[in-house]
C-alpha cells in the first residue's frame, strides 16, 4: 500500500515537473520583443508620450491669420481647413492623425503608470510617474481644446469633451464615450497637480520632456483657458524671473544666421526658450510657406511689416516672398526607410511650450486681476525682445498707449467671463502679441476659440467665408472611426 | 509471456483443448478457415538453419521464431525422422514446402496451428497423369531487376518454392500445371505450364497498393477504413518532367487544390491553396509534410510577400530542395477529419509527401535520369507593346502638348531618347568645334529618327532558350536485415535570362535496420545545397496613400522587355553600350546587369531518425527525431560601375546636385552643398537566414480485431517542435570589386545613413516552441460501418509569456458507410466499392497576431540632430486579452465509387467550412492608442464541391487509356468583419474584403464614358463643392457605403479548378497529356495611364485608339493624353487616370484553360536493352505549358496566373524537355 503510494506521489511530481516544463518550454520569447523589466524602460515608454503629429497647420488655417494667395491650387488639405471643413483622412498633418498621435502618446503614458503600479509604485519612479501624468494630461489637453467647446463652468459640466483614457486598453475593441468638458478638466487638473510635484529634472534629452520648467508651462496655458488667474501668475512665474533673458533672442542670435540655420535652431534643444519641443511626424516644413491659404502678402503686412505700436519694425523677419511668405521655424528631418529610393519619413521639429507664452500669459492674467503695473512690465519686457532698434529710455508703453491702439470694439472679444473696457484694450492687445510671437505654430486657433472672435476668410474672386461666434465648426468633428465604434458626433 | 491469437480465435481455443479427440472435426473446419490462416503465414518470415534435426527439435524452432505450433497424430507422423533445413528469411509456407516436398505428409495452416496429417497416398499421382519434371524460371521486375524472395506455387496443391537471389526457381511441375507468383508489393500473376522449358516472369507493382492506404504523416490509414476527405498522387501520375518545384507539378493533379504560378523563378514557389483560402488575413498556405516532418518555411512569406518579387521571395518555398524523383506518393488532405492530427495547424489542408525508400532482399538497383530542357523566348507577337515608330508618334504628341521639353529633360531624375538627344546637343567636342546634335528641329529629327526605327526586340537581347539539365542518380535495395535507398541530384540552369543562373545538388540517404523481428529503425538524412544568381533588386515599397507599388533601379529582365519601350537601345550605331539616363545617371541594361546581381546560396541539410518497435502483435511504438539546419546567404553586389553606384556619385550640375536624394547634405551646415558619400567603390549588401528546426514525435499504434468483425485501432502520441528562424543583414558602403574586394569607406557614409536613422546593420530572431498531444480512435464493424474520433491538444508560444491562448483544443468525428459490404450490393457484381463518409470537426491556426499581452519594441527617436535622439520602448501592439486561435468547422459528406474491377473511379465531396475568429485589420477609434489593430473579428463561410473520376476503358497488354478528370468549385463569403475597408484597399490589383462577398474582392470604379475633354467619368457620390466631380472625384480614401457607387467584379481567387488527364500506351509508347483550368476570378490589368507620360513608358496598342479630338468619345473608350494645360486647369487631374486603371474596363476574368503538359514516351526494345547491359532504357519528350487553350483575349498575352512585379520573379514558361531513364 505504501509502495503503492509513493509510486502515485512520485507519478504526481513527475506530471507537474512534467507540465511546468511544457510551460516554461511554451514562454519562450516568439521575436525580438522587449519586456519592461526595469525603471529605464518606464522612462524609455515616456520618451514617446508626447503626440508625434502636427496639430499647427490645420490650427493655424483654420485661424484669422491666414488669407487667400491666390497663386496656386490649394491642396485638398488646406482647402479644408481654411473653410472649416470636416476631412477625416489618416495622413500627415490631418486631424485624425493628430487625434490618433495624442492617444497613442497617452496610452504610452498610461502603459508607464501601469509598470510602475506592477513595479510597487516605487519612491524611486516618482520622476517617471510625474512625467507620465503631466504628458497624459497634456495630450488630453490637446485633445479637448481641438475637438470640443471651449471650456465655460457654466456650461461645461454638459458639454461633450473627449474620452479622459486612464488605462491601457487591454481587449480588441473597447468601447468609449465622451467624458464631460468638466470632467476632463479635473482629470487634466488631478493629473497636472500630482505630477508637477513628481516631476524631475533628471533626463537624458531634459527639452523633449516634461521637466518642472515645462509642466509649469503647461499648467500656466491650462489655467489661462480655466480662467483661474492666479495660478496662471504662480506657474509662469515659476518658470520666468528675468524675460529679457529668457525669450527668444531675436535681436541677437537669431540676427545673425541665414534661413536654414535659424529653422534647425528654432524647435532645437540648444534655444534656451524652449521648454518643450517634440519631433512630429509631418510634412508641414515642405507645405508651411507654399500653402496657397497661408502668409498673403496682405496678412505679413499687417501682421509683420506693420503694427508694432512703437512704431518701429518688428523683430520678426519675413522670408520667401511673395506667395512664400514664411517665418523660419521649421527644419525638416527626413527618415529614409529605403536609402536606394529615397523613401521614408518627414518629421519636423516642433515648439509646444516657450518662454515667450508663458511671459504673455502672465501678462493677460495681471490684467484679469487689474494689475495693470505688473503687465505693463511683462508687456514692456517682450517689446524689448521683438522690437528692432528697441531704446529702453524712449520705448516705454504706458496704459494709455494700449488703450488708444487698441480701442474697444463692442462684442469682438467675449470669452465665458466678462471684460471691462481697460481689460478689453489689453487682452486684444496681448492677443495681437501672441499672434505674431506664435505665427505658424497654431495658438492663434485656441485665441479665437478662447475668446469667441467672428472671423472671415477671404476667396479671391468668391465671397468671403464667415465663421460666426458660436459657430459649431469651432470645434472639430469627431474621426470617422471613431463615431462608428459609438462616439458621439459634434453637432454641425 | 503467454499470447491471445486472433483470427479464429474462439475456434482456437476450443481446438487446443479437444485436440486428440476431434482432429476429424478439425478436418471438416478447416477449409473454412483457410484464407484467413494463409494470410498469417504469409507475414511471417523466419531463417532456418539446422542440420539434421528431428522434427520434433524442427518443430520447436519454428514455434520459437514464429508462434505456430504443430499438432499431428504420432500414428501417421514420426516425430523423430531426421531432418536438415538451410533457409533464410523465408514464410513458414515455403519452409513447410522445402521440408515435406517429396514426402507424402501434408499441412494445414489454421491460425497459429499447423496441423500435419500423412498423405492418403497415390490420391495426387492419380490425378496427375503428366510426368513431373523440374521446371526452372527467372523472376523479375518491371525494370528487369531479378526479384528474390517471390513464391511459386502450383495451383491448387501445396506444392511451391521461392525465387533466389537472381530471381531463379525450380519446381517440380507437369504441363499444364497453372503457377502463381506472389511477392509482397507486387501484383500476383498466374502462369500456365505450357513446355518443358526455362520460363521467365515479370511481375508488375502493385501501384494500386500504394493508393489504397493513406498516409497522414501520422499514421498510415487503408482506404478501406479511411474516412476523410484525401487525394492520392503516385509519381509516376505527378511527375513532368522539366519542371523542378515538386508543387508546381500539382496543378491540375486533384480536385480543390488550386495552384497559382504566381512566379515561375526558381525557389519561389507557387500560391497553394487547399479549399480556398481560410483565413481572410492570415496566411492561408497548406501544410507540407515530408516523411511525416512537417517542412518549416525559412522565411515567413504571405501573399503579399511571395507576389512581391522582392529577393527573399526566393528562399520563400518549403520545398525547394526536394528532388522530384526522390517521391513516391503524395496524399493531400482536404478536410477536418483528414487534417485532424494536425490539430492548431491544420487550417489550410496538408500535403503529405512520403518518398522512396529501398525494399528489403531486393538486388540492388541504379537508375540515372537526365532531363533536359530548353525555353521559350517570350515574343512581342505575345504582348500588344506599341512599337518604336509608334511610340515616336506618341512623343511627338507628348512634346507638342509641352513635354519632354529642352532643357529640362538633360536634368531629370530618369529619362529616355529625348535625354540622350539632349545630352548630344550639349556635347561640344572642342577638336571639331561641333556639338554632337546642332540644336535645331532637321537635326534633332534627324537624330530621333534613328531611334524610331531601332524597334529593339528586348526579349531577344535579355532571354536565351538556354538548356537546363537535371541528372539524378539513384541506387536502392535491401539485404537481409537492412534496406536502402540513395540519391544524388543534379540540377543546373544556366539562366533563361542574361541575368540568373541557378545550380542545386541534393542527396537523399533512407537506411532501414531490421534489427530483429519487433524492432525497426530507419535513419535518414536529405541535404540541397544550392547557389542561383539573380538580378540585383530592392525591396520594392508601397505608397499606401496614391495606392502604387515601386521599386527603385529596377532591373528584373522581364519585367525590363515589358517596360522599356522599343525605341532605347541596348547598343548605339557602332556597337558601343549605350546609355539613357536613371536616377540621374547614366544607365545601359547590359551594363547593370553585370554589375548589380544578387547571388544566393543555399545549404539545407535534415536528419531524421525513425524506430518502430513492436510490444506486443497489436502494439506498436513508434518515434519519430528530426532535425533540420538551413542556412541562405545572399549577396547584393553593387560595383562601383552599376548605375546605382553611379546615383550615388551624380551630381553634374547645380540642379542635379540639389535634387539627387542619394547625396549627403550635412544638417549640421546647412548651407553647404550635398556631397556623394560613396566617392568610391560599390555596395555590398548582405543577407542571411538561418533556419534550425528539432522535432521529436513519440507514438503508440494499437490494432486488433475481434470476433472478425469488431475492428478497432487507436493511436496516442505526443510531439514536440522547436523552430529558430534568424535573418541579419549588412550593408557596406564602398567595397572595391575592381581593387580586390578592398573597402573605401569615407565617414560621412554613416553621417548619412545614421543622420536618416538608417541602419547598416541588423539582427532579427524569431522562435517558435509548439507541443502537442494527440489520439484518433477507429472503430470498424465488419468493415462495413466505421467511426473515426481524433483529438489534439495543442500549445504554442506564440504569445509569449501569456498563458492566455496558449493551448488549444481540436477535435473531429467521422464515420464511414461501406455500402458494398450491405446485402442488397454484395451480388450487384459492377460495382466493386461503394462507400459514403462524412466528417465533422474543428481545425486552427495560430493566426498572424501575437499581442495577447501587449508588444514592445524598442526603437530610436526620430529627431533631426543626432546628439538628441533617444531609445525608447514603443507599444508595438496593444495588448488583447481576447485574442483566440483561428478556427474553423468543417463538415464534408464524401461517396466513393468503383465500378467493373475499378475501371471506373468515382469520388465526390462536397464540404462547407465555417471560419470563426479569423483575424483581420481592423481601424479602431484611435482612442487606446492604436489606430489600426489586428484581432480575431471575422467569420468566413466556404462551400464547395469537388468531383474526380477516374476510367481506364482500355487496357489490354498492347493498348491501354486511362483518364482523370477533376472538378472543384467553391463559394465563398465573409460573414462577419469588423474593418471598413477603403476605396483603395478594394479596386487596386489584390482586391480587398467586404462583408457579403468572397475574400479579395475586387471592385471598379464604374466608367461612364469620355467627356468631350477625352476625359473619362466615372459614377460617383456627389459632392456639391467639386464640379469636376464626375472626373476627378475618386476619393482613394473613401469608407462610406463605398459599395454603393463601386461595381463588384469578383474575387482575385479562383472559384474553380479543373484538371483533365489522359494516358495512352501503345506497346512501347506511352502518350499522355494535362490540362488544367481554373476560373471564377477576376484580373485587373496593369496599370497604363497616367496624367502624364515620358520618353521612357511604354504604350499598348490601346493608345492607338486614344482620344485625339472632340468626337472621339462616341468611339474609344481610352482617355486622352492630357496636355500640360490640362494638368493644371484641372486639379488633381491624376485621380482621374488612377480611377482609370482601377475602373471596370481595366478589369477582365481570370478564366483560362491552359495546356498544361504533352509527353511522350519510349520503351527502348527488350533485346537492345539486355545488349546493352541494361534493365531500363526509355526516354521521353514532353513540352510544359505548351499553349493556353482559352484565356479572356483582353489580357494580351499576359499571363493570367502571373503577378508582374518585377524585383526577381518571372513568369512560367513554354518548355521543351527530353529525358532520358536508364536502369541497371
Amino acid at each position: 500500500m505504501n509502495k503503492l503510494y509513493t509510486i502515485k506521489i512520485g507519478i504526481l511530481i513527475f506530471l507537474a515537473f512534467l507540465a511546468a516544463s511544457c510551460e516554461d518550454y511554451l514562454s519562450e520569447i516568439p521575436d525580438n520583443r522587449t519586456e519592461i523589466d526595469s525603471p529605464e524602460k518606464i522612462s524609455e515608454l515616456l520618451v514617446i508620450a508626447y503626440p508625434e503629429a502636427n496639430y499647427m497647420d490645420f490650427a493655424e488655417t483654420m485661424s484669422d491669420n491666414v488669407s487667400d494667395k491666390g497663386n496656386t491650387l490649394p491642396t485638398e488639405l488646406n482647402l479644408a481647413n481654411y473653410r472649416w471643413e470636416d476631412i477625416d483622412i489618416d495622413d500627415l498633418d490631418y486631424r485624425v492623425g493628430y487625434w490618433n498621435a495624442c492617444y497613442k502618446a497617452i496610452a504610452q503614458a498610461n502603459q508607464a503608470l501601469a509598470s510602475i503600479e506592477e513595479l510597487g509604485d516605487l519612491e524611486s519612479l516618482a520622476p517617471q510617474k510625474g512625467e507620465a501624468l503631466l504628458a497624459r494630461a497634456y495630450s488630453h489637453f490637446m485633445l479637448v481644446n481641438f475637438w470640443a467647446k471651449h471650456y465655460d463652468p457654466a456650461t461645461a459640466a454638459t458639454d461633450k469633451g473627449i474620452p479622459y483614457v486612464l488605462q491601457p486598453e487591454e481587449v480588441f475593441i473597447e468601447t468609449y464615450t465622451r467624458n464631460t468638458v468638466q470632467e476632463v478638466y479635473d482629470f487634466i487638473e488631478a493629473d497636472l497637480v500630482a505630477g508637477l510635484k513628481l516631476v524631475s529634472n533628471n533626463y537624458q534629452e531634459p527639452k523633449f520632456h516634461f521637466t518642472p520648467e515645462a509642466g509649469n508651462a503647461f499648467a500656466s496655458r491650462f489655467y489661462l483657458f480655466k480662467g483661474d488667474w492666479e495660478n496662471v501668475i504662480k506657474h509662469s512665474s515659476n518658470v520666468i524671473t528675468n524675460p529679457q533673458l529668457q525669450l527668444r533672442d531675436y535681436l541677437g542670435t537669431y540676427a545673425e544666421l541665414e534661413y536654414s540655420q535659424r529653422t534647425a535652431l528654432y524647435a532645437s534643444d540648444s534655444d534656451n526658450a524652449n521648454l518643450l519641443v517634440v519631433s512630429a511626424n509631418s510634412l508641414y516644413s515642405r507645405i508651411f510657406a507654399s500653402n496657397n491659404f497661408g502668409l498673403s502678402s496682405e496678412k505679413a503686412n499687417e501682421l509683420f511689416f506693420t503694427g508694432n505700436i512703437l512704431g518701429k519694425a518688428w523683430a520678426y523677419d519675413v522670408f520667401g516672398g511673395e506667395g512664400f511668405n514664411n517665418l523660419p521655424k521649421f527644419a525638416e528631418f527626413f527618415r529614409v526607410t529605403n536609402v536606394s529610393a529615397g523613401i521614408g519619413n518627414p518629421y519636423v521639429g516642433l515648439v509646444l511650450f516657450s518662454t515667450d507664452e508663458l511671459l504673455l500669459n502672465r501678462a493677460e492674467a495681471y490684467v484679469m486681476q487689474n494689475n495693470y503695473e505688473a503687465a505693463l512690465e511683462d508687456i514692456n519686457a517682450f517689446f524689448s525682445v521683438r522690437t528692432e532698434a528697441y531704446d529702453s529710455s524712449t520705448d516705454v508703453l504706458v496704459k494709455q498707449d494700449l488703450l488708444d491702439s487698441y480701442p474697444v470694439v463692442v462684442n469682438e472679444y467675449t470669452p465665458f467671463y466678462s471684460l471691462d473696457n481697460d481689460q478689453t484694450s489689453f487682452v486684444k492687445a496681448i492677443a495681437e502679441l501672441k499672434r505674431r510671437e506664435f505665427y505658424h505654430e497654431g495658438l492663434r486657433w485656441f485665441d479665437v476659440r478662447r475668446f469667441d472672435l467672428a472671423i472671415a476668410h477671404n476667396l479671391i474672386g468668391g465671397t468671403d467665408l464667415l465663421l460666426e461666434k458660436g459657430d459649431n465648426r469651432r470645434q472639430l468633428q469627431i474621426p470617422n472611426f471613431a463615431i462608428e465604434r459609438g462616439l458621439e458626433k459634434n453637432p454641425r | 509471456m503467454k499470447k491471445q491469437y486472433n483470427n479464429c480465435h474462439c475456434l482456437g481455443n476450443l481446438l487446443k483443448f479437444d485436440l486428440k479427440m476431434k482432429l476429424t472435426a478439425i478436418m471438416l473446419i478447416l477449409s473454412l478457415c483457410r484464407i484467413s490462416a494463409s494470410i498469417y503465414s504469409q507475414n511471417t518470415k523466419i531463417t532456418l538453419n539446422l542440420n539434421e534435426v528431428t522434427y520434433q527439435e524442427l518443430f520447436k524452432e519454428i514455434k520459437k521464431k514464429t508462434e505456430f505450433k504443430f499438432f499431428f497424430k504420432n500414428s501417421e507422423i514420426n516425430s523423430k525422422d531426421i531432418v536438415s533445413i538451410d533457409v533464410n528469411d523465408k514464410y513458414v509456407e515455403d519452409i513447410l514446402d522445402i521440408i515435406f516436398k517429396g514426402k507424402d505428409i501434408s499441412y494445414q495452416i489454421l491460425g497459429k496451428q499447423i496441423i500435419l496429417k500423412r498423405e492418403k497416398p497415390k490420391i495426387a499421382r492419380t490425378i496427375s497423369l503428366q510426368e513431373e519434371f523440374n521446371l526452372e524460371g527467372n523472376v523479375l521486375d518491371e525494370d528487369g531487376i531479378p526479384l528474390l524472395g517471390i513464391s511459386v506455387l502450383i495451383k491448387n496443391t501445396t506444392k511451391g518454392t521461392i525465387t533466389d537471389f537472381d530471381g531463379n526457381f525450380t519446381i517440380e511441375a507437369a504441363i499444364g500445371d497453372v503457377l502463381l507468383f506472389k511477392g509482397l508489393g507486387f501484383k500476383s500473376i498466374e502462369v500456365v505450364v505450357k513446355d518443358k522449358n526455362a520460363i521467365a516472369v515479370q511481375l508488375l507493382e502493385d501501384v494500386a497498393a500504394l493508393q489504397e492506404v493513406v498516409v497522414s504523416g501520422y499514421d498510415k490509414t487503408s482506404k478501406r477504413i479511411f474516412t476523410g476527405a484525401s487525394s492520392s498522387i503516385i509519381a509516376q501520375d505527378l511527375k513532368i518532367d522539366g519542371l523542378v518545384d515538386v508543387s508546381q507539378m500539382l496543378e491540375g493533379r486533384a480536385a480543390g487544390v488550386n495552384i497559382q504560378n504566381v512566379t515561375g523563378t526558381f525557389g519561389s514557389g507557387p500560391k497553394v491553396t487547399i479549399r480556398g483560402a481560410s483565413s481572410v488575413f492570415g496566411d492561408t498556405r497548406p501544410l507540407w509534410v515530408i516523411d511525416g516532418v512537417i517542412q518549416e518555411d525559412i522565411v515567413n512569406t504571405d501573399f503579399d510577400a511571395l507576389i512581391s518579387g522582392d529577393a527573399s521571395t526566393l528562399i520563400s518555398s518549403s520545398i525547394s530542395g526536394l528532388n522530384a524523383n526522390d517521391i513516391e506518393k503524395i496524399d493531400i488532405l482536404k478536410d477536418a477529419s483528414a487534417t485532424s492530427l494536425y490539430g492548431a495547424r491544420a487550417l489550410n489542408g496538408v500535403i503529405v509527401i512520403t518518398t522512396k525508400g529501398g525494399k528489403r532482399k531486393s538486388k540492388l538497383k541504379v537508375n540515372y535520369s537526365l532531363e533536359q530542357t530548353v525555353r521559350d523566348i517570350p515574343r512581342y507577337g505575345n504582348y500588344d507593346i506599341l512599337n518604336s515608330k509608334e511610340t515616336v508618334s506618341i512623343f511627338n504628341e507628348l512634346e507638342a502638348k509641352g513635354f519632354l521639353d529642352f532643357p529640362s529633360v538633360a536634368q531629370n531624375r530618369n529619362g529616355g531618347i529625348y535625354t540622350i538627344l539632349a545630352q548630344q546637343i550639349n556635347a561640344y567636342d572642342s577638336s571639331s568645334g561641333q556639338f554632337g546634335v546642332q540644336n535645331n528641329v532637321e537635326s534633332r529629327n534627324q537624330f530621333l529618327q534613328q531611334y524610331e526605327q531601332a524597334n529593339t526586340d528586348w526579349f531577344k537581347q535579355l532571354f536565351r532558350s538556354s538548356l537546363t539539365q537535371n541528372h539524378t542518380l539513384s541506387f536502392s535495395g535491401g539485404g537481409e536485415n537492412n534496406s536502402f535507398y540513395t540519391s544524388l541530384s543534379f540540377f543546373n540552369d544556366p539562366g533563361w535570362t542574361i541575368a540568373d543562373k541557378v545550380s542545386r545538388l541534393t542527396y537523399k540517404v533512407k537506411n532501414t535496420y531490421y534489427l530483429s523481428d519487433k524492432f525497426k529503425l530507419t535513419l535518414g538524412s536529405n541535404g540541397a545545397i544550392r547557389d542561383q544568381d539573380a538580378p540585383g533588386t530592392f525591396n520594392r515599397e508601397e505608397d499606401s496613400f496614391r495606392g502604387s507599388v515601386s521599386r527603385v533601379f529596377d532591373i528584373n529582365p522581364f519585367n525590363y522587355a515589358l517596360s522599356t519601350n522599343r525605341t532605347i537601345r541596348p547598343r548605339d550605331a557602332d556597337g558601343n553600350l549605350e546609355y539613357y539616363r536613371a536616377n540621374w545617371a547614366p544607365f545601359n541594361i547590359f551594363n547593370e546587369l553585370d554589375n548589380n546581381t544578387i547571388e544566393l546560396k543555399v545549404k539545407d541539410i535534415s536528419f531524421q531518425l525513425e524506430g518502430n518497435y513492436k510490444i506486443t502483435k497489436n502494439l506498436d511504438y513508434d518515434f519519430l527525431g528530426s532535425v533540420r539546419y538551413v542556412v541562405s546567404d545572399r549577396d547584393h553586389n553593387i560595383t562601383e560601375n552599376s548605375n546605382v553606384a553611379a546615383a550615388y556619385r551624380s551630381q553634374e550640375t547645380t540642379i542635379v546636385r540639389n535634387s539627387n536624394v542619394f547625396l549627403y547634405r550635412d544638417p549640421n551646415n546647412p548651407t553647404a552643398p550635398p556631397i556623394s558619400v560613396l566617392p568610391q567603390g560599390g555596395i555590398y549588401r548582405n543577407t542571411s537566414n538561418e533556419l534550425t528546426n528539432f522535432y521529436v514525435r513519440n507514438s503508440i499504434n494499437y490494432a486488433n480485431t475481434f470476433n472478425q468483425k469488431h475492428e478497432l485501432s487507436g493511436l496516442l502520441g505526443q510531439e514536440m517542435r522547436y523552430i529558430d528562424r534568424e535573418e541579419d543583414f549588412f550593408i557596406g558602403y564602398g567595397l572595391q570589386y575592381d581593387r580586390g574586394l578592398t573597402p573605401f569607406t569615407i565617414p560621412e557614409v554613416f553621417a548619412k545613413t545614421l543622420g536618416e536613422k538608417n541602419d547598416y546593420f541588423g539582427l532579427e530572431s524569431e522562435k517558435e516552441r509548439t507541443l502537442g498531444v494527440f489520439s484518433k480512435l477507429t472503430y470498424a464493424y465488419d468493415s462495413k460501418y466505421v467511426l473515426s474520433v481524433t483529438g489534439r491538444y495543442d500549445g504554442s508560444n506564440r504569445q509569449g509569456r501569456s498563458k492566455s491562448s496558449r493551448w488549444l483544443p481540436t477535435g473531429t468525428v467521422s464515420g464511414k458507410w461501406n455500402m458494398k459490404r450491405e446485402r442488397f450490393l454484395e451480388n450487384v457484381d459492377f460495382v466493386n466499392s461503394l462507400g459514403l463518409r462524412a466528417s465533422y470537426g474543428l481545425t486552427a491556426t495560430a493566426g498572424p497576431a501575437t499581442n495577447s499581452l501587449a508588444i514592445f519594441r524598442n526603437d530610436i527617436t526620430n529627431r533631426l540632430d543626432i546628439n538628441s535622439r533617444e531609445r525608447f520602448l514603443n507599444i508595438d501592439e496593444l495588448q488583447n486579452s481576447e485574442l483566440t486561435w483561428e478556427k474553423q468547422y468543417e463538415t464534408n459528406i464524401g461517396l466513393d465509387f468503383g465500378m467493373y474491377e475499378n475501371k471506373v473511379l468515382f469520388s465526390a465531396d462536397v464540404y462547407q467550412r465555417k471560419g470563426f475568429d479569423l483575424i483581420d485589420f481592423v481601424r479602431s477609434s484611435g482612442v487606446g492608442g492604436e489606430f489600426i489593430k489586428q484581432g480575431n473579428n471575422s467569420d468566413m463561410e466556404t462551400k464547395g464541391i469537388e468531383l474526380s473520376i477516374t476510367v481506364k476503358p482500355i487496357n489490354t497488354p498492347n493498348f491501354s487509356w486511362s483518364s482523370t478528370l477533376n472538378l472543384s468549385a467553391l463559394d465563398q463569403k465573409i460573414t462577419a468583419l469588423e474593418n471598413k475597408p477603403n476605396v483603395l484597399d478594394l479596386v487596386d490589383q489584390t482586391g480587398g474584403n467586404v462583408v457579403g462577398f468572397p475574400r479579395q474582392s475586387l471592385f471598379s470604379f464604374q466608367f461612364t464614358g469620355l467627356d468631350d475633354r477625352g476625359l473619362p467619368n466615372y459614377i460617383l457620390p456627389e459632392d456639391l463643392g467639386n464640379e469636376e466631380n464626375s472626373v476627378t472625384g475618386a476619393n482613394f480614401q473613401d469608407v462610406d457605403d463605398i459599395t454603393s457607387y463601386l461595381k463588384y467584379e469578383g474575387s482575385i481567387e479562383p472559384t474553380k479548378t479543373a484538371g483533365f488527364s489522359n494516358t495512352f500506351r501503345y506497346k512501347s509508347f506511352s502518350l499522355s497529356f494535362l490540362v488544367s483550368a481554373s476560373g471564377g476570378n477576376k484580373i485587373r490589368l496593369d496599370p497604363k495611364f497616367a496624367q502624364s507620360y515620358s520618353d521612357l513608358n511604354v504604350f499598348t496598342s490601346e493608345f492607338k485608339n486614344r482620344w485625339i479630338s472632340p468626337g472621339d468619345e462616341a468611339l474609344t473608350n481610352v482617355p486622352v493624353i492630357a496636355s500640360g494645360r490640362l494638368i493644371n486647369e484641372i486639379p488633381n487631374l491624376f485621380r482621374a487616370y488612377n480611377a482609370y486603371n482601377f475602373s471596370d474596363v481595366r478589369v477582365v476574368d481570370g478564366d483560362f484553360i491552359r495546356m498544361k503538359n504533352i509527353s511522350l514516351s519510349y520503351n527502348f526494345p527488350k533485346l537492345l536493352i539486355e545488349d546493352l547491359g541494361l534493365n531500363t532504357f526509355n526516354l521521353k519528350l514532353s513540352t510544359t505549358n505548351p499553349f493556353m487553350i482559352y484565356s479572356d483575349s483582353r489580357l494580351n498575352g499576359q499571363d493570367p496566373e502571373f503577378f508582374r512585379s518585377g524585383g526577381v520573379s518571372q513568369p512560367i514558361t513554354r518548355q521543351f524537355t527530353l529525358s532520358l531513364n536508364l536502369g541497371f
